[in-house]
């Protein structure tokens, strides 16, 4: 289709071509999304999950063809698999509200595409259960309700995303004043910026300019790292895949025998494609130890693209929907927990977690990953455990998307609030009701204390912070700052005020604390706080190098 | 109509001037540590309680057993050359099978003493529930109801003795396979205390968990209240298991939560307390009403 076209109707291959666009936009400026973070922890990934969400989108279109309404479907479908964190939820509703607007169109006009966009906010408000303005969302419904406002006559779909653009950008400036978290820390909304990249990669599209990125569809949000945990085995080994610029000071180009790599290969792995192509060299093959090949090729050149994949993962996701054949036992209730490091897992698992979902601050599971954990279990009733006020509503979706069991999302916001629940469950005892209800309860009572490494520099609460000075921080606070990671939790613990309520400290520590600075602190807390039963568990966690819960 | 002697047991942990007051019986169980055996005696004359929790915080393990079938011998002889019957309220079933050894000592008894009596009733709760059990049996003795009328009485009535207890540890009543829980409750699970009722069977069931030890203390009190108390027995008995501060708690709480009720401390003896560990806390008392089956 040529930009002629595009600029006043919109077909199916139209639609796929704004919303490549829309992905390249956005993936160009993931980072710069990322780094809108309110909090100086190194967890921003706001960019990396809508991303991930528009490649679903990507992903879905790509897989359909026909009407821009079916195409539109698939596009939805695509987005809510691959949605992962709060914004992502948001933008896949917003996306589908697009998908029910342009339901039954063969092509789509200027005045369709406002209808679809007041109806994606219409959704996307819906996904959220307390919309918060200041958000992505004020800036999605100020800008399109500028945009269908200043619709005239013979607009061009270009000149609606121009105004929408236009609208969101000043509305996001706006939203500091909306939200007094984000003024303190001197950023506007992540997410907001991010939807304004995906629409300024629709607007240049429409326009006839390339996307700036092309996207590619096997990176997206199809690898489910669910599928391949601490207890998985390594049965298919990495396809890895790259070129290889020869290097003159390495070896002699002209004369360099490609069979040289390819009697290594052979000694490695299989599946081997070696070309040699004047002074680059393509490899492609299939091994158990992927260093090696790194090491050996590296002896004459320096890579230039490369890709690795275990294929265990990719086994396991294309096999997941076949294998709707269960192994276990039928169970009543089952629980999933979202949890990430080695101690973590085993320590959820004994506790009573069916399932973990593997993931955290850094790493937000997908809708979809949901999904294919939820495929795998036999029962009647499926209660999840997110961990994280992010993650929440992709559980959420995929609960509502999941029809072969009663799934219930509890709304545990942190590690700690997740491990509590679990040490108070007791699936034998009590209705659902009552058993997610000790789960809340157990949930609320918890306060969290985390402590991480400062990504930047100033000044939050009245903490003044340096960056990789180690900070600690409950709920919305940063409670202190320190430069060794055990006085950061003893400041911080300090901060919090009286303890007397609380009777249970559980100490769940990172895989960056050492033997010495763990022994350092819980003598500390132990001193300072003798009325505390204190628990330490090695958690093994990124990120986090103390997760407490108080109770 | 024959006089009778009212027997109760270690589990019972019915301490000695209760047992004079009323006239009541008494057969020990066993406890075994370091190579020692001594008899599981509420009067704490083997060893002073401090020093037997103390042992059992070290880590030692201490073994129970069973009232032996001899004890049992040793007091319907007594009772038979004093021309009396005997009625034995005995430790749960569902916990300990001295009940089992006193009823099959009784019938080989009486094959040789046809003249004597031996009526052995299930209290189906142990601990200071067994007790006011026992006490009970006293009061109609002491009305002048025959041991058959209180046999009966207790039968029917066993099931409004409550328990409401917990323990700081649940690994000492897994061990000693006194508690019905199921697998989730003896996970990892660190700060986390069971709430343990005595069930229609006479059985330990873990049927709550609460985070933290004062918590659980509390809890204990809250259900308690949500129960009916006996208007002619207001009685509450706290038993602790060497903490005598959190059963001072306990007492304050009891006493503003349920007013007009009178409390009554003692600690538990080496049977209950071999088997619950130390930090034990039980409350007993009697209802109007049913335990829930």
């Amino acid at each position: 289709m040529d930009a002629e076209l595009i600029m006043k109707e919109v077909d199916g291959e139209g639609l796929k071509l704004l919303l490549s666009g829309g992905a390249g936009m956005l993936a160009t400026n993931e980072k710069k999304v990322n780094d809108l973070n309110v909090f100086p922890v190194p967890d921003g990934d706001t960019g990396t999950n809508m991303s991930f969400t528009i490649k679903g989108a990507v992903k879905g279109a790509n897989g359909a063809s026909g009407s821009v309404g079916d195409v539109a479907k698939a596009m939805a479908k695509g987005s809510l698999l691959g949605a992962r964190g709060n914004s992502g939820v948001i933008l896949s509703q917003f996306l589908k509200g697009i998908s029910v607007g342009l339901q039954g169109c063969e092509t789509a006009g200027v005045e369709d595409f406002a209808k679809a966009f007041k109806l994606g906010v219409e959704y996307a408000y819906k996904a959220v259960l307390k919309p918060t303005e200041g958000t992505i969302l004020t800036v999605m419904r100020e800008a399109t309700d500028a945009a269908v406002l200043k619709l005239r006559e013979g607009e061009t779909i270009s000149e609606f995303f121009e105004d929408f653009i236009e609208e969101a950008r000043a509305s996001v400036k706006r939203t500091p004043d909306l939200l007094p978290v984000l003024k303190k820390a001197g950023v506007v909304d992540s997410g907001a910026v991010g939807l304004i990249c995906v629409l300024e990669g629709f607007y240049s599209v429409s326009k006839g300019e390339n996307p700036i990125m092309e996207y590619k569809e096997d990176d997206g949000p199809s690898v489910s790292l669910s599928s391949f945990g601490p207890d998985s085995k390594l049965e298919f080994g990495y396809c890895t895949e790259f070129i290889l610029q020869l290097m003159n000071y390495k070896c002699d180009i002209p004369t360099f025998d490609i069979n040289v790599v390819t009697d290594f290969l052979e000694t490695v792995g299989d599946s081997i494609v070696a070309i040699k192509d004047e002074d680059t060299v393509k490899i492609h093959v299939h091994t158990m130890t992927p260093s090696k090949v790194i090491e050996f090729c590296q002896q004459f050149g320096e890579f230039v693209t490369f890709k690795m994949e275990n294929m265990s993962v990719q086994h396991s996701e294309q096999s997941s929907f076949e294998e709707a054949t269960v192994t276990e036992e039928h169970k009543e209730i089952a629980v999933v927990s979202v949890c990430t490091g080695e101690g973590l897992i085993s320590v959820f698992k004994e506790l009573g977690a069916d399932r973990i979902v593997h993931g955290g601050q850094t790493m937000n599971p997908s809708s979809e990953d949901f999904l294919n954990v939820f495929k795998t279990l036999d029962a009647d009733n499926i209660i999840v455990l997110p961990n994280n006020s992010n993650i929440y509503l992709a559980a959420k979706q995929a609960a509502d998307m999941y029809k072969a069991a009663n799934v219930v999302v509890v709304n545990t916001k942190s590690i700690a609030e997740g491990y509590s629940a679990l040490t108070m469950l007791d699936v034998e005892n009590g209705t659902l009701e009552s058993i997610v209800e000790d789960l809340e309860m157990a949930a609320q009572n918890v306060q969290t204390v985390l402590v991480t490494h400062s990504v930047r520099e100033g000044e939050i609460d009245g903490v003044v912070f340096h960056e990789n000075d180690f900070i600690c921080l409950s709920g919305k606070k940063l409670l202190a700052d320190a430069n060794n990671k055990g006085d950061a939790l003893i400041k911080g613990l300090d901060g919090l005020g009286s303890l007397d309520d609380k009777e249970v400290l559980t100490l769940i520590y990172g895989k960056d604390v050492t033997d010495y600075e763990l022994d350092r602190i819980v003598s500390s807390i132990n001193e300072k706080y003798p009325m505390l039963e204190t628990f330490v568990i090695n958690g093994g966690q990124d990120v986090y190098s103390f997760v407490v819960a108080l109770e | 109509m024959r006089e009778y002697v009212i027997l109760t047991d270690s589990m019972s942990d019915t301490p000695k001037y209760i047992r004079e007051k009323y006239d009541i019986g008494y057969v020990k169980a066993r406890v075994s540590f370091d190579g020692k055996d001594i008899p599981a005696s509420t009067d704490w004359e083997h060893i002073s309680a401090k020093e037997f929790y103390d042992t059992m915080r070290r880590g030692t393990r201490i073994v129970t057993s069973q009232v032996p079938s001899e004890e049992f011998l040793r007091v319907y002889k007594e009772c038979a050359a004093a021309g009396k019957d005997v009625l034995y309220i005995a430790c749960s079933s569902g916990l300990s099978g001295s009940i089992n050894a006193a009823t099959a000592m009784a019938k080989e008894f009486v094959e040789q003493h046809p003249e004597m009596k031996i009526v052995c009733v299930d209290a189906l709760i142990s601990c200071k529930g067994q007790m006011m059990v026992t006490l009970k049996a006293a009061e109609l003795r002491a009305q002048g109801k025959s041991i058959d009328e209180v046999a009966a009485y207790i039968e029917a009535n066993r099931y409004k003795f409550h328990q409401f207890g917990t323990v700081e540890n649940l690994e000492y009543l897994r061990r000693a396979g006194r508690v019905t829980a199921t697998a989730a409750f003896f996970g990892n699970i660190f700060g986390v205390k069971p709430i343990i009722l005595s069930d229609e069977l006479g059985r330990n069931n873990a049927v709550k968990k609460v985070k933290g030890r004062k918590s659980s203390l509390i809890e204990i009190v809250n259900m308690m209240k949500q129960i009916p108390i006996d208007p002619e027995n207001k009685t509450i008995w706290v038993g602790h298991a060497d903490c005598i501060e959190d059963a001072e708690f306990i007492k304050d709480l009891l006493i503003k939560e349920m007013p007009g009720v009178s409390v009554e401390i003692d600690v538990i003896g080496p049977q209950i307390g071999a088997s619950c560990g130390p930090g034990m806390m039980g409350i007993y008392m009697l209802s109007t009403e049913s335990r829930i089956k």
